[in-house]
């Protein structure tokens, strides 16, 4: 897949050309020490090629860290270029459901989850505020007027 | 001066331990918070789908604090990162009319106005190391700490503007005010690999494995951040299950090591519950310094 012509629709991938491939991103990274597949430099390389594979899982285990994005001498943030990977494969139906997932209960209750029993007796025995139930409808509404929610 | 208190989605149902701590301390240092109970997802979950949209929900919030007239205090470091870099992005006029496109069908519109903190940023630059050290009541010199910053209290370095990003040096200098010792300075800090447990849960917590192990022999591993606790207070427990390695290092806030050295009682700074590596043996070394 060639995603130069949509990089202008996500922020921070402006310097991508300015890439010399010296390889501190991937030197810095964690996730390439326990999971090499994951190689910042190389997909960097791939979306400057016009040749990068969206349906690749590996995409997805970025942490954001922001090693990468410190260390890069060109200010490439190569982090952003990940992103900007995963944001085009999830506007292809191309999103792990595990992502999704969480998303969807994000915006039924405005939270990463819901109030769990523990969770609530939990707060009370600390005398701390009590949680409204849904925080708002906000995150539904948004989501449908961005088209978030139909990928979904 | 007042600040809306934001404590994101993690703290509040997974880390009241934080919660309460911060409230704590921030009350014996009289800093006034504001609840803004419609505060809800900083939008970092759907940062990896849809950057617009993590942009959306995070303007969302800031925009509720500008209408108290308030600045944000986090405590979580991955809210403070989104919500910060959000504001960078806000700054630029394009960028905010598209967003308050979309805020004005919810009946809101952001100004980028507010400013974004992190707890820490407030104890370090508004209240200062010499205040915290004057207010010290409770002598815990005893204490050995190994230093986790997290990665979002400081990266992007050029967005955040708190400390310098391969060494950071100020949560050293913020333990050191409570009395505590650093026993190892921490160059190159490792992620707790949080964000990697959706898809590799075995890496995630070898991820955590690892960040403890770098601390070396330490009464207390102080960590700032939801994220970091799970991975390292959990990891350890993971790490016998998984690695067949023993690790026994109780992992506590700032928030609670200060409330400690202010004369706070254990019972209110969560340290009773929560924790899966218990923290006595830490309480008891601060009652013996």
């Amino acid at each position: 897949m060639d995603l130069r012509p949509e990089l202008d629709n996500y922020y921070g991938t402006e310097n991508l050309f300015e890439c010399y491939q010296c390889g501190p991103c991937t030197g810095g990274c964690p996730v390439n020490r326990y999971l090499p597949d994951f190689n910042v430099r190389a997909i960097v390389k791939r979306i400057m090629d016009g040749d990068i594979d969206l349906a690749d899982r590996s995409l997805w285990y970025c942490t954001t860290c922001y090693n990468c994005y410190e260390r890069c001498p060109q200010k490439v943030k190569p982090l952003y270029l990940v992103q900007a990977a995963t944001n085009s494969a999830f506007a292809r139906g191309l999103a792990p459901e595990s992502i999704k997932d969480m998303n969807k209960t994000l915006l039924k209750c405005g939270r990463n989850s819901e109030i769990t029993s523990v969770a609530r007796n939990q707060r009370q025995a600390f005398g701390l505020p009590a949680l409204k139930e849904n925080v708002s409808e906000d995150y539904k509404k948004i989501a449908a007027l961005t088209g978030f929610s139909k990928g979904l | 001066m007042s600040y809306a208190f934001y404590p994101g989605c993690v703290i509040p149902l997974q880390a009241p331990n934080y919660e309460v701590s911060a409230r704590a301390v921030m009350k014996e240092l009289e800093i006034p918070l504001i609840d803004i109970e419609d505060f809800g997802c900083c939008g970092v979950l759907a940062g990896p789908l849809d950057g617009f949209t993590m942009l959306t929900f995070a303007a969302r919030n800031i925009a509720l604090a500008e209408t108290k007239g308030l600045d944000i205090i986090t405590l979580c470091n991955g809210c403070f990162g989104t919500l910060s870099k959000a504001a960078h992005q806000l700054e630029q006029k394009a960028v905010r009319d598209k967003v308050n496109a979309v805020l004005k069908e919810i009946g809101l519109e952001v100004q980028g106005k507010a400013q974004v903190h992190h707890f820490h940023q407030i104890l370090y630059d508004k209240i200062g190391l010499g205040e915290i050290k004057k207010r010290n009541r409770v002598d815990v010199s005893a204490c050995k700490i190994g230093c986790h910053n997290g990665c979002h209290l400081v990266k992007p370095s050029d967005v955040l503007h708190f400390d310098k990003a391969a060494y950071p040096r100020k949560l050293e200098e913020m333990v050191r005010a409570t009395s505590a010792q650093v026993v190892l300075p921490q160059g190159f800090e490792h992620c707790c690999g949080s964000l990697l447990m959706p898809h590799n849960q075995d890496s995630s917590y070898a991820f955590a494995v690892k960040a403890v192990e770098q601390k070396g022999a330490v009464d207390a591993i102080i960590v700032n951040c939801p994220g970091c606790f799970r991975q390292l207070d959990l990891g350890q427990v993971m790490a016998k299950r998984k690695f067949n390695k023993t690790l026994s290092t109780p992992v506590v806030f700032y928030s609670q090591l200060l409330g400690l050295a202010l004369g706070i009682a254990p019972k209110e700074l969560g340290l009773d519950t929560i924790h899966k590596i218990k923290t006595s043996g830490l309480l008891e070394k601060c009652k013996a310094g």
